[in-house]
């Protein structure tokens, strides 16, 4: 396997994902997406272990991760980007449901970049979302590395 | 003092203080023998003495005198043999003791006196002397020792009891005889057989050596574990339920936050796959199914609503109050300016008197004024004008703040329910809501130490009231002292 995306989205849910890839569509980024189903794969890709130990030089522009997960969650994944010194500088943004303090509190305190409670509402989901996909993987500049623009 | 003949017993020569002291004229005594001075019933012994060996000089100790009137005291004699005129003879010295006799035997009579007192003391009573051998204890102290006066009397400590020097109380004993320090103390005695007692030992020094008063607080001493004992194993049940509690409170914690991603989550799903579906190009909707789709995508808003307001009432119960001061006045314009939305298009009067500052938790009393205000908002919606009014007063025990407006209303008969999660007086229809604001406000309120009531009249409005304790009010007033 050799997709190298600009995106890397870690969510279990498949209806999740879905919506996501839609909003994300908005702005043309669905393409630029690559999904993993829980926070042992999304390590897999960015270490480039098990299934993606063939995967092509370079860290995503931007990773975006629900917190609650099987086997390893959210949580744990941002704990170990940040304190890899050749993955903590990816921009980071968590993608939950959660709006409980502790999360909050705990995420930034692991270095999170940003924050995003997903919306029960469509319209205000795909609002945040394309949002979300547009800045990280657009207009912002990721770190040297990083997947190119096409 | 005076002369008398070694044989006849004859007075030969008296002076001035005999006269004076004995009554008889200078002539009347030398008309007289030395028996003659004393009752009858002392001669014999006199006389004995007086053939006893005869040396130059003899005290001769005490004897009884009499006056010519009869008065008798006691004297002690001196005497020594002279040649007077050429008759052997002896002068003798007298010296009156009666007095110090006295002040003896009232000194003996005291001493007697106090022994009895120590004797019938409730307090156990020794005297141990320098060599701590027992040279008084009274019957208590005995007892104390599970002993008799006899079995104690002249007989060391170490003797009786074996190895009491290397007890504590034996140290505190020895600084006593040693150093003359006196000592009060709890001590713990442990008899030959094994068995314990406990007694408060106060140690003075005596002249003898150390009296010691002892008092049996085994009784007290007993109650007093049996009290620690039971404020242990309440201390222990109070852990044990603190520990469960925390642990209730940790499941509680892990089912809102389960809730608050979980529920959420299928919400979400329902209401992005009902607009993907609306949107979906092959499918053509009549009137009638897209009323469907709201509908089924209003309800998941609804309930992400009702979700997210069943966190914010458990957060408020089970977070902990972060106390300070807080600005009502400041606290109450921010609300007012969040709910800017709610006011677009309408014609709103605000009256907001000057309120207090409070102790409490801003973050909980910001829930309280959004929920309160946010209800004025939307039960005055009708009015062409709506006027709101925060206000506050203060009684003896507490600062009552009040929202009234001049919305809707309610039955006062209803007005129990209004506080109930759950609980509304109004259809979605009508008002939309999930009926858990008010029971929010109650509970932070509650927490606050303080409570809530509603009053109101269909159509007429409605006051709801808080009332904040006393303690939680601010230090205004000594702010303004210290000015």
């Amino acid at each position: 396997m050799a997709d190298l995306k600009r995106i890397l989205l870690a969510e279990d849910n498949p209806a999740d994902v879905e919506l996501t890839l839609s909003a994300l569509a908005e702005h043309n980024l669905a393409n630029e997406v690559v999904v993993v189903k829980d926070g042992e794969q999304a390590l897999d890709y960015l270490y480039r272990r098990g299934q993606y130990s063939m995967r092509g030089n370079g860290n995503p522009a931007v990773i975006l991760l629900d917190i609650k997960m099987p086997k390893v969650d959210g949580l744990a994944v941002l704990k170990t980007i940040k304190e890899d010194k050749d993955l903590m500088t990816i921009p980071v943004v968590m993608l939950t449901s959660s709006r409980e303090d502790r999360d909050l509190a705990e995420c930034y305190n692991l270095g999170v970049n940003a924050y995003v409670v997903k919306p029960v509402n469509f319209d205000e989901f795909v609002a945040a979302v394309s949002k979300v996909g547009l800045f990280w993987g657009v207009i912002n500049e990721p770190p040297p590395g990083s997947v190119k623009k096409r | 003092m005076w002369v008398y003949d070694a044989k006849t017993l004859r007075f030969l020569a008296v002076n001035r203080a005999a006269v004076e002291k004995y009554g008889y004229s200078r002539e009347e005594f030398l008309a007289m023998t030395i028996k003659d001075i004393r009752p009858p019933e002392d001669v014999p012994r006199l006389m004995e003495n007086l053939t006893n060996a005869r040396v130059d000089f003899q005290q001769s100790g005490l004897w009884r005198h009499m006056s010519k009137t009869g008065e008798m005291f006691e004297v002690e004699i001196v005497s020594h043999s002279l040649e007077f005129d050429g008759i052997p003879s002896r002068l003798v010295l007298v010296n009156d003791v009666t007095r110090r006799r006295r002040a003896e035997e009232a000194a003996k009579e005291a001493a007697l006196r106090y022994r009895t007192t120590l004797d019938h003391m409730l307090e156990g009573c020794q005297i141990i002397d320098r060599d701590y051998r027992y040279v008084y204890v009274n019957d208590v102290a005995a007892r104390h020792g599970r002993t008799t006066k006899g079995d104690l009397l002249g007989h060391t400590m170490m003797e009786k009891y074996p190895g009491i020097e290397q007890s504590e109380m034996f140290h505190h004993l020895r600084r006593c005889v040693e150093q003359r320090v006196p000592h009060v103390m709890e001590n713990e005695f442990t008899y030959p057989d094994g068995s314990k007692g406990w007694f408060q030992l106060s140690m003075e020094p005596v002249p003898e050596g150390v009296f010691i008063l002892s008092s049996d607080i085994t009784k007290e001493k007993r109650q007093e574990e049996e009290l620690r004992a039971y404020r242990e194993q309440l201390e222990q049940l109070v852990k044990q339920r603190t520990v469960q509690l925390e642990e209730v409170n940790r499941e509680l914690e892990a089912f809102s936050y389960s809730v608050s991603h979980d529920l959420r989550a299928p919400l979400r799903h329902i209401s992005g796959f009902v607009e993907l579906l609306r949107k979906h190009k092959e499918i053509s909707l009549d009137e009638t199914a897209r009323r469907y789709m709201d509908v089924i995508a209003g309800a998941a808003v609804h309930m992400g609503q009702l979700i997210d307001d069943l966190l914010v009432f458990s957060r408020m119960s089970r977070t902990d109050l972060l106390e300070s001061s807080v600005d009502l006045n400041g606290l109450v314009k921010e609300v007012i300016a969040d709910l800017a939305g709610e006011q677009r298009d309408r014609t709103v009067k605000w009256e907001v008197g000057d309120l207090p500052e409070v102790n409490g938790d801003r973050a909980m009393l910001r829930v309280v004024f959004s929920n309160l205000l946010g209800n004025a908002l939307k039960y005055t919606r009708p009015r062409d004008i709506a006027r709101i009014e925060v206000g506050s007063r203060e009684d003896d025990f507490s600062t009552i703040i009040w929202v009234k407006d001049n919305g809707v209303g309610f039955d006062m008969k209803y007005k129990d329910k209004l506080f109930g999660v759950f609980q509304r007086l109004h259809s979605v229809e009508e008002f939309e809501g999930t009926g858990i604001g008010l029971a929010t406000v109650r509970r932070i309120i509650s927490r606050h130490g303080g409570t809530t009531w509603a009053e109101g009249a269909v159509n007429e409005g409605a006051t709801i009231y808080c009332s904040l304790p006393e303690n939680a009010k601010t230090i205004q007033g000594n702010q303004e002292w210290r000015t």
